[in-house]
């Protein structure tokens, strides 16, 4: 920020005073901090007061516009503090602890500022808070009631200090579950606690409440992370990591999925990412997920093999490889190397339809798919519910991608040999296979990835079109396996899904670069 | 012109050479023929594809959408079928779900569009970019996995993630940290549908947004590095600016796919909970049709919601195509008629 033009007025006057350097430096701070805090609060005004009252009077139940104003609020004060730090960072060179000092003082300012607003409106930690007001501590035998206050919920429902909890309902608990319950529950929600009273078992309800005690560690902890972060991430983190950090950050949930998935694969059960054997222990790994791969039944279902869907997934994908790559060459050598009445309507055509979102077509397709079905030979090959069937819809929906992509590798390959080669007396179907194809194999190799990944992992057509296992393949099973309300077994299932997932994992590492840049041509369908 | 115009003439006095020269004219026409024929044997097969299943099923979805075909009278027999008119649309128009899911659509492509599709899109890009090269490659990589994992397992991590207590993984550290444990599937179901459909959408946006930053000269940016520029600097003034076409291209592409995507959806929450919650219009048409609760499929009712659709896809493609690459695309080929 070191070349930046300060506003004039403020510029003007500290040039007056050119000894006071220091203060010229905080004055910017607290100026760009003001300015981040600005940009957070008008985002969170807009999308609380503006979007989601006008999405809410459309009928769409949402509440996303909440939740993104409640992180533009939550980040707020952190991102003030670690602008500020981040402005004063020219200066921790020379003067270190007077920078340092710089921070501490602003971000003790931008939370003095929260707190007392959050005690204005009494929100926050100055919030109503639920509780049963009473105060406990873990003991060998159970939960020691410590004391209970008067007229408070406890005691209207007859807890005595020197009561022992034992469990809430059934399930045992230390004083951090039963805070937790407590938390939870609903106002009013009735939490039916045992309890041992001078050793004799009874059980007792009581009714949650709430009551304004303020949550001093709370603001405690919330400026210790920001003074935290301001000094750390503002003034020493270098800004290459943050780049670094915002990268992982924003990835988490995705490797957390796939950290889950191979976690389960070979585990008994697993409680988030940890996974546990029957008595919820950390530890229980096994084998046992893979067991389907005998091929004797999945999730006791002694009919289901997985090697006939496997094969039926293999089939679909190679047969759209082998005919998209066919076509697709065909077609979009023809139209890169020839000229004939028609070819700005078949091009255009192929533009058009490579926007155009094929999902919109599942319904007719299905007709055409029956009627395919009732012509001789053919029908028993590429109709309703059969692999043939399958792949050239799958075909036919990557095709307008396919076509635009090879025309673009013919285009790049020059002509010469194919010209020598055509006055020489070859044909034109003897120069496109003879001469030409072996030419753009990169092209080739790139669209056949594409197309086999894809053909590999669909499961909206196969899930559309197929009845019964037959004609399945491998995500449909998974789907099948998935149930309607919870899955049969999540292991088992992580099992079958990362059996599906390594030829694609394969293909994903030693094809990285086919793949993306086939990505940039775009795909279809998903979004 | 005169000189050749004038051999013509006096060549026009033999009969011979008009003969030879009518002859040639047919060989010529015989042969451009045969060269037409050609490619026309080249074009066949995909022609018969983009017939078969584009045009073919663009008639019928049209014709489909005014008649009454449901699972009771279905039959393939177009000559069977019980043609109502525009009742369905008729009836579309006035369902109060309709509205709704209209809605839905509405705020689902927005929200996705901005915050994932081009927003995270944009950052990933600009920050891969400004790290270093082989780094940068990796992280690209990884933001391809979610658009190359078949969307059954996808969906399945992402329910695992969103699991009540003891299974979710977000669960398990609000446990963690003493907080209580929610059914986020239940209570956000668009969030999730947002980001499940987000970070499947961030690699297309990012892929574009690279091949642009990484083709802007180079001079330029050791200008501005010259002129003492910080990066945030370089970012707003240099690198923003040059993409703005990009920009507009995933915009564009990425409405019409996020506007008709459903299998997620489909696959997550269903249109869940609760009455058409997270219901979007490409969901309803494959609802309405192909997968009916009630075992009653409309199909003349689910075609008049795809036909909106096929209308949308039909103008958004076309001013794609009018805006993006078309010149380049149609420019002469290159070998001509040898």
């Amino acid at each position: 920020m070191a070349g930046e033009a300060v506003p004039a007025s403020g510029v003007r006057q500290m040039d007056l005073v050119p000894a006071d350097a220091g203060l010229k430096m905080f004055l910017r701070a607290v100026r760009n901090a003001l300015f981040a805090g600005a940009i957070l609060l008008a985002t969170a005004v807009i999308f609380e007061y503006v979007l989601s009252p006008a999405i809410a009077s459309v009928q769409v139940e949402e509440s996303v516009t909440s939740t993104i104003a409640a992180v533009a609020l939550l980040v707020l004060p952190l991102a003030m503090g670690v602008t500020a730090a981040a402005t004063l960072r020219p200066a921790l060179a020379d003067h270190a602890l007077r920078a340092i000092l710089m921070v501490v003082v602003i971000v003790l300012a931008v939370y003095g500022a929260k707190t007392a607003l959050q005690y204005a409106t009494q929100s926050g930690p100055f919030g109503q808070q639920k509780t049963l007001q009473f105060a406990m501590v873990d003991t060998p035998d159970g939960v020691l009631v410590e004391s209970v206050e008067p007229g408070g919920a406890a005691d209207a429902a007859g807890l005595m200090a020197g009561d022992v909890i034992t469990a809430i309902r059934r399930d045992t608990v230390d004083a951090a579950g039963i805070q937790e319950a407590v938390v939870a529950a609903e106002l009013d929600a009735p939490l039916r606690f045992r309890l041992l009273r001078d050793g004799e078992e009874m059980q007792l309800t009581a009714r949650v409440t709430e009551s304004a005690s303020v949550n001093t560690s709370a603001i405690y902890s919330d400026v210790i992370i920001g003074l935290l972060a301001g000094v750390v991430i503002g003034l020493f983190w270098p800004a290459n990591w943050s780049a670094y950090a915002l990268l992982v950050a924003s990835l988490l949930p995705l490797l957390a999925g796939y950290a889950w998935l191979i976690i389960a694969t070979f585990s008994y059960r697993t409680e988030g990412l940890k996974p546990v054997d029957q008595n919820g222990n950390f530890g229980g790994f096994t084998l046992s997920n893979w067991e389907f791969l005998s091929g004797q039944g999945i999730a006791g279902q002694p009919d289901l093999n997985i090697w006939p869907l496997t094969f039926n997934s293999l089939v679909i994908a190679i047969l759209m490889t082998v005919i998209v790559l066919l076509v697709a060459s065909m077609a979009g050598y023809a139209l890169s190397r020839m000229n004939f009445p028609g070819r700005r309507l078949f091009l255009s055509l192929t533009l058009i339809l490579h926007g155009f979102p094929a999902v919109t077509l599942f319904i007719p397709i299905f007709l055409v798919l029956i009627s395919i079905s009732n012509v001789p030979l053919i029908g028993q090959f590429f109709g309703f519910n059969t692999l043939g069937g399958i792949a050239l819809v799958m075909v036919a929906f990557e095709l307008p991608l396919g076509i635009w992509l090879m025309k673009g590798f013919f285009d790049n390959v020059p002509w010469d040999m194919e010209r020598s080669a055509l006055i020489d007396g070859a044909s034109r179907w003897r120069t496109f296979f003879e001469i030409i194809l072996p030419q753009i194999r990169p092209g080739l190799l790139a669209l056949g990835i594409f197309a086999f990944v894809s053909g590999w992992n669909t499961y909206l057509i196969p899930a559309t079109y197929s009845i019964g296992t037959r004609t399945s393949n491998l995500p449909v099973l998974i789907r099948s396996l998935t149930g309607e309300v919870n899955p049969v077994n999540w292991n088992l299932l992580a099992a079958v899904g990362a059996f599906q997932l390594i030829p694609i994992l394969i293909f994903f590492i030693f094809a990285q670069e086919y793949l993306l840049n086939i990505y940039a041509g775009g795909t279809k369908g998903s979004s | 012109m005169t000189q050749r115009e004038s051999n013509v003439g006096g060549a026009s006095a033999s009969s011979t050479v008009q003969q030879q020269l009518a002859e040639q004219a047919q060989r010529s026409r015989s042969r451009a023929l045969r060269a037409n024929l050609s490619a026309y044997g080249f074009l066949a097969p995909a022609g018969v594809l983009v017939i078969l299943f584009f045009f073919i099923p663009m008639i019928i979805v049209i014709l489909m959408s005014m008649t009454n075909l449901a699972t009771a009278n279905f039959t393939t027999d177009i000559s069977r079928w019980e043609f109502v008119g525009l009742q369905n649309f008729q009836t579309m128009f006035s369902d109060q779900f309709a509205q709704k899911i209209f809605f839905n659509s509405v705020f689902y492509v927005l929200i996705t569009l901005a915050f994932f599709n081009v927003g995270l899109a944009l950052v990933v890009s600009l920050l891969t970019t400004h790290i270093d090269r082989r780094a940068g490659f990796f992280f690209r990589a990884l933001w391809i996995l979610p658009r190359i994992t078949t969307a059954t397992i996808y969906i399945l991590m992402w329910r695992r993630i969103a699991a009540e207590a003891p299974q979710g993984i977000i669960n398990q550290i609000n446990q963690l940290l003493g907080q209580p444990t929610i059914n986020y599937l239940n209570a956000y179901p668009w969030e999730f549908v947002i980001l499940v459909n987000g970070f499947v959408g961030v690699s297309f946006g990012m892929i574009i947004f690279t091949s642009a930053i990484e083709s802007i000269p180079k001079d330029l940016m050791n200008a501005s590095l010259v002129d003492g520029s910080t990066i945030m600097q370089r970012i707003r003034y240099v690198t923003l600016p040059l993409l703005r076409w990009p920009l507009l291209f995933v915009v564009t592409y990425q409405t019409l796919s996020l506007l008709t995507s459903f299998e997620q959806i489909l696959l997550l929450t269903d249109g869940g909970p609760g009455l058409y919650r997270t219901e979007v219009w490409a969901l309803t048409a494959y609802h309405r049709a192909l997968s009916n609760y009630f075992g009653n499929a409309q199909w003349g009712y689910g075609s008049a919601f795809a036909v909106m659709l096929v209308l949308v896809g039909v103008v958004l493609a076309v001013i794609y195509m009018r805006v993006f690459r078309f010149n380049e695309l149609v420019s002469d080929p290159k070998i001509e008629v040898l």
